[in-house]
């Protein structure tokens, strides 16, 4: 386990040094603050707009840097040929892929962290007061961004970070879409789809499970149950898909 | 340096061509939403962000409004607009509420703030502001007063109802069309709304009915009343709304804010 930890800890120096993730940043505390210039125009609903727009823009900058940081980590080792150091110590493949899937998630879980740290000073700047409530949501993110890093970290397996990341945000999308599938056969009404739509229904993660943001925005009841789903579902899709993934990067390196 | 003096008139250009372009692109008559998207495949597009979307298209709304009201004052598309909007995020009460008003009395489409209210009704089973509403444009724009009398009724029996509610039952069944009871509506949608845009519409319609009540006054005595005391006195109206911004008076027989 200390050899994934050494991994994941070089991953997260390697990645916090990123210029990408500087713009990401200095970009995500501009936009949150931009929500005010919206203020003027929001015909009396400024509370809600600024919540809005800061709870979706930090899901937004989470889901950019899996994309742009995520799915760069594996190619870069094979790029910069660091690979070779790497794999010529007793570390599994199982350990490399843990190791550099925990790095980012490690980042991830720092930039969310600033990022409602700063959302929280600008609703007590704005608005006077801070709405807790909204902290739940950072609660379904890190879960999210743990299944979202595991499905960068299987693309960018056996892709270039350019496909791998486009593969990525295809995959966020579509999984917000889950529930769209199934009405997808009764709307159409071709039954033949509906061993296809149930194949991707099942196969393609569900990212809907983490979409609270009207929840708590609205300060809508969560259940207790909502809370345990994110957490199991997306622990167990994210090893599955890490299991997978070093399988394919053994296969990929000893070919 | 070539460069540099190969920049300097291009900038110039470019500057010349931004300055211009808005004399040289006609402006759009009507059709400037006419490609605007229905609220289901917008809930498509906008998978996982719709309130996000919902925020850009409620700032649509108040641009659409704000810039046809300063120009031709008609609303083709504004309950188009407010359907989307409604459609991506059904629990937001202010453009049911709001957007209700607007189509009500500025686009003169009752159907369609109609249409409006039963929408955020069936989401919204239990707020009691968009029944409030439905009460109050069947008393003032659609004048059925036992509509009105009935949803005011409804809108009592939710949760967190004021007691107003009840009271604007009984008096629009009471009294049919009563200047005090137009006058406690526009007031108490004047207190209830957070939207400015609604305040100001309410302070117009107040100072309106408090004018007639004036105009009535001079009408049966022969002379104008000397305050708005007066008219209390006179059983014209039974209390003079006070408002944030400042209080009604009569000045040289017109109704200002002070």
């Amino acid at each position: 386990m200390s050899r994934v930890f050494a991994i994941a800890s070089n991953t997260f120096r390697e990645s916090i040094r990123d210029k990408i993730l500087l713009s990401l940043a200095v970009l995500g505390f501009l936009l949150i603050a931009a929500s005010k210039v919206f203020v003027p125009i929001s015909i009396g609903q400024q509370a809600k707009i600024i919540k809005d727009f800061g709870v979706g823009l930090i899901e937004i900058f989470g889901l950019l840097i899996v994309v742009l940081i995520g799915t760069r980590i594996l190619y870069q080792e094979i790029e910069r040929k660091t690979i070779y150091s790497i794999i010529s110590k007793p570390v599994t493949e199982l350990d490399f892929v843990l190791g550099k899937f925990l790095g980012l998630y490690y980042l991830i879980i720092v930039i969310q962290l600033i990022l409602f740290s700063i959302f929280i000073l600008f609703m007590k700047f704005y608005l006077g007061t801070i709405d807790w409530f909204l902290l739940n949501a950072l609660y379904f993110y890190l879960f999210e961004f743990l299944l979202l890093d595991a499905v960068a970290v299987f693309l960018s397996c056996f892709t270039t970070p350019i496909t791998a990341g486009i593969l990525t945000l295809l995959v966020f999308f579509v999984g917000q879409l889950s529930h769209y599938l199934k009405d997808l056969v009764v709307v159409t009404g071709v039954s033949e789809l509906s061993v296809l739509v149930n194949f991707l229904y099942f196969v393609l993660p569900n990212f809907s499970v983490f979409n609270v943001k009207a929840n708590v925005v609205y300060h809508l009841p969560m259940s207790v149950n909502s809370y345990f789903l994110a957490f199991s579902y997306s622990i167990l899709y994210a090893l599955i898909l890490l299991i997978i993934s070093s399988l394919l990067y053994s296969l990929k390196e000893y070919q | 340096m070539k460069k540099l003096l190969l920049l300097i008139p291009l900038i110039i250009l470019l500057v010349i061509v931004e300055a211009k372009c808005f004399e040289w692109i006609p402006e759009g008559k009507g059709e400037e939403l006419l490609f605007f998207p229905k609220g289901p495949f917008v809930g498509m597009i906008s998978s996982g962000f719709e309130n996000l979307f919902a925020d850009f298209i409620w700032i649509e709304a108040g641009v659409y409004f704000g810039g046809h009201r300063m120009a031709d004052r008609k609303y083709p598309y504004l309950y188009h607009i407010l359907n989307v909007q409604t459609d991506l995020d059904p629990r937001f009460i202010p453009a049911h509420t709001l957007g209700g008003v607007l189509l009500a009395d500025d686009a003169k489409r009752t159907d369609y703030s109609m249409k409006l209210l039963n929408k955020g009704m069936f989401n919204n089973p239990n707020r009691w502001e968009i029944p409030f509403v439905k009460g109050f444009i069947h008393y003032i724009y659609t004048k059925d007063y036992r509509e009105a009398s009935k949803w005011f009724l409804i809108s009592s029996m939710k949760k967190d109802a004021p007691d107003m509610t009840l009271k604007f039952a009984v008096w629009t069944l009471a009294s049919e069309e009563g200047v005090d009871v137009a006058l406690k509506l526009w007031f108490r949608l004047y207190n209830i709304s957070t939207s400015p845009l609604l305040k100001e519409k309410a302070i117009k319609a107040l100072t309106k009915v408090l004018q007639d009540q004036v105009l009535h006054f001079k009408e049966d005595k022969g002379h104008y009343p000397r305050s708005l005391s007066e008219l209390i006195e006179t059983d014209y109206i039974s209390f003079i709304p006070q408002l944030d911004i400042g209080k009604f008076v009569l000045k040289e027989n017109q109704i200002s804010i002070e």
